[in-house]
């Protein structure tokens, strides 16, 4: 099987796992009544964004499936990294391993500078 | 329309967006819920950020399957693309804002019309990026379901490709707008790819640098449940539809949707550096 397929594998099915995580939690917080109204939107404050996680449990899986999604993301360049080393080409293998190293430096910047 | 209805509506439309033309939606998704749905602005970028990420993987993992995204030159240029944006927080900090989103909006109208002067469509021969291309692998096959053929390309310019694409990220961390907007240009113009190779390759590395934003503000508690999961939902099915159509649309009516939303975008980037609307 060709690297594209594996990694379209593994992003297809990373994907929907994820995504069926966050429908799961909207449905609960839907059955719940926790849905947003346009005035509750406005309310919204990410300061308390945890505390309101916390509080619903529909709120949890929803932001374990979002959590999912951007790991899947960031998986597939390691996948790629093992994936290209087992094809005999280590100068992509090393590259897939430099952009996991610049992304986490770029989240890493942007803690520091907010 | 009740509230999630439209969160759900908007964001399916944005993946659609997304998907069709590598871009990641948020210039549909943030005015939306800031001006329409009045969610906080920092809010509406994190809930935009993990969209991002679901239009890239769900449309890059039908592209890829599919070889329409170059996965070698995506990971290539996601790395140069990242540093550039590093590098554009920081140079933003120094730069008058306005000037800086003026002479963007000039060289978006001058990336849309060098689009334009590839009216051909043809793709660049493989081995025509001599021995860049051929050290890196660059050269790539898809089968184009719009004609029916197999087309066999090679990437041009590859220095100076790259090279754009340190600058396309330098931007988009200078302006705050995602990276797809420069990348399919410089894919197209630059290096002479094929538009539908452009556009997908750009889909798959957008997910790459969204996600380093996406962490951030999930860090900074700014992805929340309410605006981020009715978003990621409609993006991500938008998104699943998009790359269900692009691969079917003729090269000359996605190049110039592509130039279209370019000067679009131009002229409310002239229109901010003009009146200051964003400061």
């Amino acid at each position: 099987m060709s690297i594209e397929r594996i990694i379209a594998g593994f992003m297809r099915f990373g994907a929907f796992a994820a995504v069926l995580v966050t429908v799961v939690g909207v449905a609960i917080l839907a059955a719940h009544g926790d849905l947003p109204t346009a005035g509750g939107l406005a309310a919204l404050s990410g300061e308390r964004c945890l505390d309101w996680c916390a509080s619903l449990p529909g709120g949890v899986v929803v932001l374990a499936g979002l959590v999912a999604l951007v790991g899947v993301s960031v998986g597939r360049l390691l996948l790629c990294a093992v994936l290209f080393l087992h094809e005999g080409d280590p100068h992509y293998a090393v590259i897939s391993l430099v952009t996991v190293a610049l992304v986490a430096a770029a989240v890493v910047f942007r803690l520091v500078g907010a | 329309m009740e509230t999630p209805l439209l969160l759900f509506a908007t964001s399916l439309f944005a993946g659609f967006i997304g998907a069709m033309m590598g871009v990641g939606g948020g210039i549909v998704v943030v005015p939306v819920l800031v001006s329409v749905l009045h969610v906080p602005v920092r809010l509406a970028v994190g809930a935009s950020m993990v969209g991002v990420v679901a239009t890239s993987s769900a449309a890059a993992a039908v592209y890829v399957r599919d070889r329409l995204s170059n996965l070698r030159l995506g990971i290539l240029a996601s790395s140069l693309s990242v540093l550039g944006a590093l590098t554009g927080v920081l140079v933003g900090k120094v730069s008058g804002g306005r000037v800086v989103t003026g002479v963007f909006a000039v060289v978006l109208v001058v990336a849309g019309l060098a689009m334009l002067r590839r009216h051909r469509d043809r793709a660049v021969p493989p081995g025509t990026g001599g021995f860049l291309e051929r050290s890196l692998s660059l050269t790539g096959r898809y089968e184009d379901r719009a004609t029916g053929e197999t087309v066999r390309y090679g990437v041009r310019h590859v220095h100076l490709g790259l090279l754009s694409m340190l600058g396309a990220g330098l931007v988009s961390g200078l302006l705050g707008v995602g990276g797809g907007i420069f990348q399919v240009p410089v894919m197209d113009a630059v290096m002479g790819m094929p538009i539908k190779a452009a556009t997908a390759t750009s889909n798959f590395m957008m997910g790459i640098t969204a996600a380093a934003g996406a962490t951030a503000y999930f860090a900074m508690g700014e992805v929340h449940p309410l605006v981020a999961g009715p978003v990621t939902i409609g993006v991500f099915f938008g998104s699943l539809l998009g790359a269900r159509v692009m691969p079917r649309v003729r090269d000359s009516r996605l190049r110039h949707a592509f130039v279209g939303m370019l000067f679009l975008l131009a002229a409310l980037m002239g229109y901010q550096a003009l009146t200051g609307a964003r400061e």
